[in-house]
């Protein structure tokens, strides 16, 4: 956090020079919420309901002229009661990026970049822009799987018209981090403990394409992700898969038209070394019955598939592999568009899988537990 | 990425001026840096051998935007010495983040992390160069406990004039906070002390304050409260301490000034419904205006616990003059943005940054501490 001081000290030291032609401009994204479930604790969603659910960015773009480009964005979340704030801190440094354009079609960006991905990573704070309080799980996740942004270099490039084919692609490489956090029973106490880690994707490199078609509001993408993936508590020397080298490749579908929209991606993840095949996907979509209010629905779904069951578990089950529903999730909400900087959403989940915060689940041998929540947000920009 | 960081900084500071942001944007920051030392026992961080590693700074974004709303960011830094707390208090924190929405010249809400409305000093803890002491009063405003400088939630807000000239300010507001605070135990086994961060949650909290200003006088008296349910951490664990709670705080308030002279006052009941106590703080703080640049403070504290529960090697509720405190300070205004301030406390009470089992609870401890500060603001 001492470089967060850091530029934080910078930051206060221009605020007090005289005004003239701004190249400095900031951005803000605030959406805060408040969430309940039925019964089981999940997302940080409590049975009580909480309010300390919140996502804010705070972005400082400054152009230092048509070609030249500086970009930093703070980021602060709370989830509530869940895991993953034990990885958070209060005010974290989002992205932190020199963009060059050598020509209007060509950008290449060097820092703490946006991953590009699929149609939502770029925007996962603008809450005024996503359909729900938060992106599809499969595949964007909470920090794992597909991570916002990689400490390295992109390169992008655009061909084409916006009247006709248009191809933009995106190639980039880096590190970037998985967060993981898992459940155990504490044999001694049998209480409930979770652990928490954070592996890394070194050499890590990727690629998308979008293609714009002459059909009017249509596009697709299709992408791929290479890396090494270590530590953690997964992919450490000594952890359930160690470490492992891992292939993706997805596919993204976008129709938006004046009056709906259907977007669908899908993300197969590989682990080599184990042999192991996760898939993540999603479809959602919107109408929208004016100007203000749109209805929106979404189901969600991630599964590992052939997963070796522990000989200890083979008589119980009968069997020598499984499929892990970790997550199944449908969703249906409203979403009030009040001005151009202001959106409210509800939204109700009904949600199966093992993602339960308060209770220990074997996988290998128990059902997916089944939870309701509901999120009640208002979403801002500027 | 330290070298990353010093190129951010350079590229920063190499733009040539100006370069300020688009309309509609402002900057505020404020500052107060100090040196304190105690006498006799550590307290709010402050050791006997002295320190400066005693600040807080805030700086605060904000945008207004040409229809009614207004996007407010505040991050704040804070080093308190030699405090329990520092071990586990990030280097930057989100203090606040807001959009207020105004309806029309009475109405207003707000949501996201907001000031929570309370008593007088409640929405300008950072404001170094109003406050006549380098903190606030503890009871009520404590040290990350009992007040919250925020809600994660929304409030509603109306500030009417009515046609007689008085002023009314009313607010409510609904969320959840968290208390950051910590325990000091002491190791059975080898007498080491322990400290325990104790960070519960405030949640499913409701409430508002009222504030009224007559024409004819410079005052302002007021109403603020809350009820809410305490639950998680040490305080309210069930193993260790009181158990899931219901909470309920009132606080009355007088601000008065006549010519050179001020008074402020605050009385807050806390009362802890499952475990059937409660607790009493109250302050009086006066200044005098004794040269246009120059002011002196006096103020007196109390903290006083009544039937209280949670007691070790006691099988009968207690009660506890937990906290008071005498203060004098004098400040020197040398320009608007910058004030320089000397205070002495003498203070009692098991508020105190070391384990305490060998006083009663009707004879805690005496210490003093010393604090001398800048503080400025633009």
């Amino acid at each position: 956090m001492r470089k967060l001081s850091s530029l934080l000290a910078i930051l206060i030291g221009i605020a007090g020079i005289s005004y003239a032609q701004s190249k400095l401009s900031i951005h803000g994204y605030l959406t805060q919420a408040y969430a309940i479930t039925n019964g089981r604790q999940i997302f940080g969603i409590t049975r009580d309901g909480t309010s300390d659910y919140r996502a804010l960015a705070l972005q400082f773009r400054y152009d230092l002229d048509e070609r030249n480009n500086f970009v930093i964005q703070f980021a602060h979340e709370r989830v509530g009661q869940s895991p993953v704030m034990g990885f958070k801190e209060d005010v974290e440094l989002d992205w932190a990026f020199y963009e060059y354009r050598p020509g209007p079609s060509t950008s290449i960006k060097v820092g703490k970049i946006q991953l590009p991905y699929g149609i939502y990573n770029e925007i996962r704070d603008v809450g005024t822009l996503i359909p729900f309080y938060r992106l599809p799980y499969s595949p964007y996740g909470e920090g794992s799987y597909m991570n916002e942004t990689v400490d390295g270099l992109s390169f992008s490039y655009t061909l084409g018209t916006a009247t006709a084919w248009e191809f933009a692609f995106d190639a980039y490489a880096g590190h970037w981090n998985w967060r993981e956090w898992f459940k155990f029973r504490d044999l001694l106490t049998n209480q409930l403990v979770i652990r928490t880690g954070e592996s890394d994707i070194e050499k890590g490199m990727g690629a998308q394409v979008w293609i714009t078609t002459p059909i009017e509001g249509a596009r697709l993408a299709l992408g791929g992700q290479i890396g090494e993936v270590k530590g953690g508590l997964t992919f450490s020397e000594d952890g359930l898969l160690g470490q492992q080298t891992i292939r993706d490749a997805y596919l993204s579908l976008d129709l938006t038209r004046e009056h709906f929209f259907v977007r669908s991606e899908y993300l197969g993840l590989l682990f080599t070394n184990a042999d192991l095949f996760v898939s993540a996907y999603y479809v959602h979509g919107g109408f929208h019955l004016n100007d203000i209010i749109t209805i929106n629905w979404q189901a969600d779904f991630l599964t590992a598939h052939d997963v070796d069951i522990p000989d200890v578990f083979i008589p119980m089950v009968n069997k020598t592999q499984m499929d892990f529903k970790y997550n199944k999730d449908y969703t249906i909400g409203i979403k009030l568009n009040l001005s151009s900087q202001l959106a409210f959403k509800a939204e109700h989940h009904w949600n199966s899988g093992f993602f339960v915060e308060d209770a220990f689940v074997n996988p290998y041998l128990d059902k997916p537990l089944k939870s309701r929540y509901a999120i009640f947000s208002l979403s801002a920009v500027f | 990425m330290r070298i990353f960081n010093i190129f951010c900084g350079l590229l920063l500071l190499c733009i040539p001026a100006p370069l300020l942001a688009q309309d509609g944007f402002s900057v505020h920051g404020y500052l107060s840096q100090a040196f304190s030392k105690s006498y006799k026992h550590q307290i709010f961080g402050i050791p006997q051998e002295g320190t400066s590693d005693y600040r807080n700074l805030a700086i605060q974004f904000r945008y207004d935007t040409k229809t009614k709303n207004s996007f407010v960011v505040q991050f704040s830094h804070r080093r308190q010495g030699y405090s329990p707390a520092m071990s586990t208090e990030q280097d930057v924190l989100l203090d606040w983040a807001f959009v207020e929405h105004r309806f029309n010249n009475i109405i207003s809400a707000k949501f996201g992390k907001i000031q929570l409305p309370f008593g007088i000093y409640n929405e300008i803890r950072d404001v170094g160069t109003l406050l006549p002491f380098y903190h606030l009063p503890y009871a009520p405003y404590g040290e990350g406990t009992y007040t919250s400088e925020t809600v994660s939630g929304l409030t509603m807000s109306a500030n009417i004039f009515t046609p007689g000239d008085w002023e009314i300010r009313a607010d409510i507001y609904g969320g959840e906070w968290d208390w950051k605070g910590y325990v000091i135990l002491k190791n059975p086994i080898n007498g080491a002390e322990i400290t325990i961060t104790d960070t519960p949650t405030i949640k499913q909290a409701i409430g508002g304050r009222l504030m009224l200003s007559p024409p004819f006088a410079e005052l302002t008296v007021g109403v603020s409260g809350y009820t809410a349910i305490g639950e998680g951490g040490y305080s309210f664990s069930p193993e260790f301490g009181l158990g899931r709670e219901r909470l309920s705080v009132v606080n009355f308030t007088v601000d008065a000034a006549v010519s050179s002279a001020s008074l402020k006052s605050e009385l807050t009941r806390y009362y802890f419904k499952e475990n059937n106590f409660s607790a009493t703080g109250f302050y009086v703080q006066t200044g005098w205006q004794i040269h246009p640049l120059v002011q002196l403070h006096g103020q007196y504290t109390t903290y006083y616990i009544y039937d209280l529960p949670v007691s070790p090697f006691s099988l009968e509720p207690l009660d506890a003059h937990y906290y008071h405190d005498t203060g004098l300070s004098i400040t020197l205004h040398p320009t608007t943005q910058i004030v320089l301030r000397g205070e002495f406390h003498w203070n009692r009470g098991f508020v105190l940054d070391e384990y305490y089992d060998d006083y009663p609870p009707d004879s805690p401890p005496s210490m003093q501490y010393l604090i001398i500060s800048i503080a400025t603001s633009f």
